[in-house]
């Protein structure tokens, strides 16, 4: 009788302290612009305004801490830049503007912190193409060498590099802006440019429809 | 008494135990001895195979997939007293033989331990590193310029670009560029350009030479510096100025040391020779050409070589675009003319002789003769000379029969043309006696003989003579009965100078043997009085007189002697001619003459060549007047006075 109450009685779970709460995991923090959640690069542009938001885990205790976003420098007193679950950033705000420091408080004094960093980047821009204009023909035989010629930038003066599309072919060319291109049949033709920072933000040319023909078909 | 014999055999017990223990016991073996000790130590190493000669390496990099062999020595060997022996891979258990040959399917960098434990617990290691890396994948296909482009502007910076990726995503890759121009690169030149860069693009900011053809080349490693499978090599031309072409290609003939001997030459459409490359100095050991400027335009090429005339090329058409090098592909030179095979005689039936001389020539350039082969009869001949188109073939007793056989020989010349012609060699056994070469004056006579002295009492039937484009052609005499002929014939009869003459006898049982002899016509000197008077060839002289003379003309350019005749009458045609003067034969153009008689004379000079050659009379004679002094002198002052008087007038 003894045996069966102790087995018994193993069986049972014993339950928590009717005071004592599970604890606040981690917190981690996320940015949203033009509606795009982005919780890994945390990258922005400058163009639009966008916010900083904060997850916990487990979410049900998000209401019972107070956060606190901080920026950070080295050697430096954090300042204080604001509080609740959301960060806004306006347009064009500059990277030292931004919070790269969060504290979650709860009502113990318990408190979690996330450190962050804000990328603004803006992205590559291909300018224009050159060479060749849309529906340009181009007088030459399968060996000719064509040029083909474009200009971009960074708006930020980063490394970025091109691809370029011949006939949906692509090559990537690094930092050139120019190439000369043979191997081109007689008739209609495509030529494309694309151009990507390190950050993975790009920009895409229109495709230039050209046109090759001999020169005896002039 | 008991106790006595207990006492002796507990005696005797110790005895036999004390040898017994002292007889199994070496004391001097007990003792440690330092220097019988063999350390024990263990090595380890990589080999590609088992081969003895394979190398062993403590590192190495293989390609995926590989297998390697790795190899375990143990000191002093491999079958002292152990506890345990194991690979470890990457420090986790991999074998536990001494050798393990095996593939290793992990890319990256591995190390490879071989652990011993011996007997008494010690632990000896040793450790391989190996790395394992598949070769990065360059796609050859795909890339700029593209093979073959043209119109390249040479002062311009020059954007080259192509694709790779390491297929283990694990290795940076980098690329061994280079740059060259095709001429210079046949040249064993250095390149333009060898570098090695860690993009697959690069920008070259180096001037070319316009209208010039380069090739690029890439190849990419990975970081462990294994190479690709493929290569990109490419080729590309640079444009000229303004609207020139250009036209590339190879020459290709069996011979190319005559590659600075060819005459390229380009015709326009009118046929008209545009360009003419005098030799491919550039290239003298490939024969790659170019021909450059040339405007736009339709071309035919063809080559010409200076030295081996039999080398003729074909023709290739062409069209040259403004700004581009057209290739031509390759230029085929051959040389399908056989060499030709003749007697140093011109003829095809040889005389047997000690030595027999050919001549062998061909307009391959390099003499023909190095590769001929010689037989007479069914005799190899392994010893002949050859000096320059000139074979020269000893004879040997072997050879000499009294029935003709057959002289072939056979040569080939560098492009592989063999010709083989046979000769007719006749008896060298005569049994007869004919004349033998000899020269005679065309004015003369020759008597040929022909003395049969076979051994075999044959009978002669007939004779023939054949003088071999002789104006009687083939001369046929009987000689039914006679052992001796003899025939006559004038030296004009020949019509050339030097000719061959074959003397045959036919027996009357069928037999016939022939033999050749030369016979030269000496051509007789030539004299008259138009070319060869000198003085005094008319008027009055003193009676001493030197005469002079021109020397004759001898068309063999003899030793002549001369011979001057005085007549007192211009008519010597008769028998009763009346000769003042005959000289002996002189070998001067001048005799001076005294006391010559007073009145008209005549004279004239007959040369004499030594065959019997003469010049003969001159159709025309010099005449004199023979004066005394004192009548010589009258008739000179009345000469002079009459030249004052018509001066004075």
């Amino acid at each position: 009788m003894l045996s069966a109450g102790i087995v018994l009685s193993a069986c049972f779970e014993i339950p928590s302290k009717p005071n004592e709460k599970e604890s606040v995991k981690s917190i981690s923090v996320y940015v949203k612009q033009d509606g795009v959640i982005d919780s890994t690069l945390l990258k922005i542009h400058p163009q639009d305004p966008a916010e900083i938001s904060v997850t916990v885990h487990p979410n049900e205790y998000s209401d019972e801490l107070e956060f606190n976003w901080y920026r950070e420098e080295d050697g430096r007193k954090a300042t204080r830049l604001g509080d609740g679950t959301k960060f806004h950033i306006n347009k064009n705000a500059s990277a030292s503007s931004l919070p790269n420091k969060l504290v979650a408080t709860d009502a113990e004094g318990n408190s979690l912190v996330s450190r962050f960093d804000i990328i603004i980047n803006s992205p590559p821009k291909i300018d224009s193409i050159i060479k060749p204009q849309p529906s340009d023909t181009l007088y030459g035989n399968e060996n000719t060498s064509f040029l083909f010629e474009w200009i971009s930038h960074d708006r930020d003066n980063e490394e970025f590099s091109h691809t370029i599309l011949l006939d949906g072919k692509a090559y990537a060319v690094g930092d050139f802006s120019s190439i000369r291109q043979s191997g081109f049949e007689k008739g209609e033709h495509t030529f494309q440019v694309i151009v990507i920072d390190n950050y993975g933000d790009s920009d895409s040319s229109e495709v230039i429809d050209f046109f090759v023909m001999n020169k005896g078909d002039k | 008494m008991i106790k006595r014999i207990h006492t002796f055999a507990l005696t005797i017990l110790a005895i036999i135990l004390s040898v017994m223990f002292s007889a199994c016991t070496d004391s001097d073996n007990l003792v440690f001895d330092e220097d019988n000790t063999s350390p024990i130590s263990v090595s380890a190493f990589m080999a590609k195979s088992f081969d003895s000669t394979a190398i062993k390496v403590k590192s190495d990099t293989i390609i995926h997939g590989d297998s390697i062999l790795f190899i375990a020595n143990i000191y002093p060997s491999r079958s002292i007293r152990i506890r345990n022996s194991y690979w470890l891979l990457d420090n986790k258990f991999y074998a536990s033989e001494f050798n393990v040959h095996d593939a290793i399917p992990l890319s990256g960098e591995h190390e490879i331990v071989f652990v011993l434990i011996t007997y008494f617990g010690d632990t000896l290691t040793d450790t391989l590193h190996l790395w394992i890396s598949s070769p990065p994948i360059l796609d050859s296909k795909k890339y700029i310029p593209a093979n073959g482009s043209q119109n390249i502007p040479p002062q311009e910076d020059m954007q080259f670009v192509w694709s790779a990726y390491d297929i283990d995503s694990i290795c940076a890759l980098y690329y061994h560029f280079t740059l060259v121009n095709l001429l210079d690169e046949e040249n064993s030149e250095p390149n333009l350009i060898d570098t090695i860069i860690s993009t697959p693009y690069f920008n070259m900011n180096r001037e070319l030479k316009p209208l010039s053809q380069y090739r690029w080349t890439v190849q990419a490693y990975n970081e462990y510096n294994v190479p690709s499978t493929a290569t990109i090599s490419s080729s590309f031309t640079t444009s000229g100025i303004g609207d020139e072409g250009a036209i590339a290609g190879k020459l290709k003939m069996s011979n190319e040391d005559l590659f600075t001997d060819i005459d390229l030459i380009v015709l326009d459409k009118q046929k008209k020779p545009t360009n003419i490359k005098t030799s491919i100095e550039k290239t003298p050991t490939n024969g790659l050409f170019e021909i450059k400027p040339l405007p736009p335009g339709k071309y035919n090429i063809t080559a010409q070589c200076k030295k081996g005339k039999d080398f003729v090329a074909d023709t290739i058409q062409a069209t040259v675009n403004a700004g581009q090098i057209t290739t031509i592909g390759t230029l085929y030179m051959a040389d399908k003319t056989p060499p030709t095979i003749q007697s140093e005689a011109g003829t095809d039936t040889l005389d047997f002789a000690d030595t027999l001389r050919f001549i062998i020539t061909d307009g391959g350039a390099k003499n023909a003769i190095g590769s001929t082969t010689v037989y007479i009869g069914n005799r190899k001949v392994t010893q002949y000379i050859t000096e320059t188109q000139k074979l020269i073939v000893p004879t040997i007793e072997e050879d000499r029969t009294w029935v003709p056989q057959f002289v072939t020989i056979i040569t080939t010349d560098d492009s592989g043309n063999t010709t083989t012609k046979s000769f007719v060699l006749r008896p060298s056994i005569l049994w007869f006696d004919t004349n033998h070469d000899t020269t005679i004056s065309r004015q003369s006579n020759i008597t040929i003989f022909i003395d049969d002295h076979n051994p075999y009492s044959f009978k002669l039937g007939s004779v023939k003579i054949n003088p071999n484009g002789d104006v009687k052609g083939t001369i046929t005499l009987d000689a039914e009965g006679e052992t001796s002929i003899k025939y006559e014939m004038e030296g004009e009869a020949f019509f050339k100078n030097k000719q061959e003459v074959v003397t045959t006898v036919f027996y009357t049982n069928g037999i016939s043997q022939s033999r050749s002899w030369t016979i030269t016509l000496n051509e007789p000197p030539v004299m008259s009085y138009e070319n060869n008077c000198y003085s005094p060839c008319s008027g009055v002289s003193t009676s001493s007189v030197l005469f002079r003379w021109y020397p004759a003309e001898d068309a063999e350019k003899d030793s002549i002697l001369y011979r001057l005749n005085i007549a007192l009458a211009s008519d010597t045609s008769s028998d009763t001619t009346h000769y003042y003067y005959r000289s002996k034969h002189l070998k001067r153009t001048q005799l001076l003459l005294k006391d010559l008689p007073e009145g008209a004379l005549f004279w004239w000079v007959e040369a004499e060549d030594p065959y019997g050659g003469n010049s003969g009379e001159w159709s025309h004679k010099a005449k004199l007047f023979i004066m005394s002094d004192e009548d010589y002198e009258k008739f000179m002052r009345a000469e002079s006075d009459s030249t004052s008087t018509l001066e004075g007038q």
